[in-house]
């Protein structure tokens, strides 16, 4: 029997169960889909009813809920930036190796949207941010060149740049839970934009990757004549 | 139409001849594509060399892009072919491991997951490193499509339609597939709960 065939019968087996008791595995399917905020209004009301009365119900949610915990956690797991550097330097010769068509394109010097400009005047945190920043342009640097100066565009970044990584471990990257940084003025500074950009438990440097792409396609709206907003 | 996804407007701008659009893309994707591809294939090499690929794709892409999804469906829709290709190559150079069962492909683990297999120290530190590795360990045991539904639901907070996209399935499945991801973990680390519900219920 096939994967799709096991699941189409799992799904018969629960929406044929559904007018009953729920069983061990549709009580998981519940608490799964109220996980992923994707339970109909009926099986939401009935699986909080069932919460309100059964202990192991409730128990079991607490399980789920820490299977997703330890997801998030792993995927949290720092990568070193030295590895991130390498896998860059490799992926920027195949690019200039592709890129034949000589072009003048590069990475925008635009002005920076309002919020933008708030998150990024601060020259400390640029210091800070540097080696992110470079992350990324020198693939568009490959890009436009399109020729073999590869090892040129992929020199290796100062590393005095950076003045925020305790212990070399790089500094966290998009998708990552966080950071363990000291509570700094521009911290907080950050973490106001990034509630003002609907980003609430977003680390600095995410705030700051979506500042970049606000920035990014501000430049441009501006340049295609668009009205902003 | 003006596309709503900011990474769908970056690809735009790329094929529009904007360079530095691509420099962003990779900035924003590439650490969490690789995080990924390593769960998949398990072999830190390979995810690099992978993630490489993956953005070569986007690359040749580049002229003939049309924006059918969010940016992200398309690109971890590219890396897991990618990475199944990968396993597929793998089992054909060693026919007796299976795709369903990565762990027993006897690839090692991400790196940082070695180092807790040593004797722990009764501290809660390691305990907590013991059991991130007991649930690392736990997860490489799932099938390759409920690891990358439940990844995607849960770190990459896709939908289960977008999940759909990725894998090629039905919504109804990811939701089966989400579920019994979730399942099987919480059972793996534990989990007792699992068989008293449905009698509770009745009272």
């Amino acid at each position: 029997m096939s994967d799709e065939e096991r699941e189409t019968r799992a799904t018969r087996t629960m929406q044929e169960s559904r007018a009953t008791e729920p069983t061990p595995e549709e009580l998981d399917a519940l608490l799964s889909a109220r996980r992923d905020g994707a339970l109909e209004a009926g099986e939401a009301a009935r699986l909080e009813a069932l919460l309100e009365t059964s202990e192991a119900a409730r128990l079991r949610a607490l399980e789920l809920e820490r299977v997703d915990a330890m997801l998030r956690a792993l995927a949290a797991e720092p990568i070193p930036e030295a590895r991130l550097d390498r896998i860059e330097a490799a992926l920027g010769r195949r690019v200039a190796e592709t890129a034949t068509r000589p072009s003048a394109a590069r990475a925008p010097e635009t002005p920076i949207g309002e919020k933008g400009r708030r998150a990024t005047d601060d020259a400390s945190r640029e210091r800070r941010v540097s080696r992110r920043r470079s992350r990324g342009f020198g693939l568009a640097a490959a890009l436009a060149a399109g020729v073999v100066l590869a090892t040129v565009v992929w020199a290796p970044r100062e590393k005095n740049a950076v003045v925020d990584e305790p212990g070399g471990q790089g500094l966290p990257i998009a998708g990552t839970a966080g950071t363990a940084e000291p509570a700094t003025r521009e911290g907080d500074e950050l973490a106001t934009l990034g509630r003002e950009l609907g980003l609430e438990d977003a680390s600095d440097l995410e705030v700051i990757e979506e500042l970049e792409l606000l920035e990014f396609l501000a430049a441009r709206e501006r340049d295609a004549g668009e009205p902003q907003g | 139409m003006q596309p709503i996804d900011p990474d769908v407007r970056l690809m735009l701008a790329f094929r529009d001849g904007d360079e530095s659009a691509f420099g962003l893309l990779y900035r924003r994707w590439s650490a969490r594509l690789l995080r990924y591809l390593e769960r998949i294939v398990r072999e830190p090499a390979v995810a690099e060399e992978l993630l490489q690929d993956a953005f070569m794709r986007v690359l040749d892409a580049r002229e003939r892009y049309a924006p059918e999804a969010r940016f992200s469906t398309w690109l971890f829709h590219i890396a897991r072919n990618l990475a199944l290709n990968e396993l597929a190559r793998a089992r054909s150079r060693h026919p007796h491991l299976s795709t369903d069962e990565p762990a027993d492909r006897g690839v090692p683990g991400p790196p940082q997951l070695v180092l807790v297999a040593s004797t722990p120290a009764p501290d809660e530190a390691t305990d907590a490193r013991r059991e991130h590795a007991r649930f690392a360990a736990a997860l490489a045991e799932l099938p390759e499509r409920q690891q990358t539904a439940l990844w995607l639901a849960v770190v990459e907070g896709q939908s289960y339609e977008e999940i759909a996209g990725v894998l090629g399935s039905s919504v109804q499945s990811v939701k089966n597939l989400v579920h019994r991801a979730r399942a099987n973990l919480a059972d793996r680390m534990g989990g007792t709960a699992r068989t008293v519900p449905a009698a509770e219920a009745k009272r």
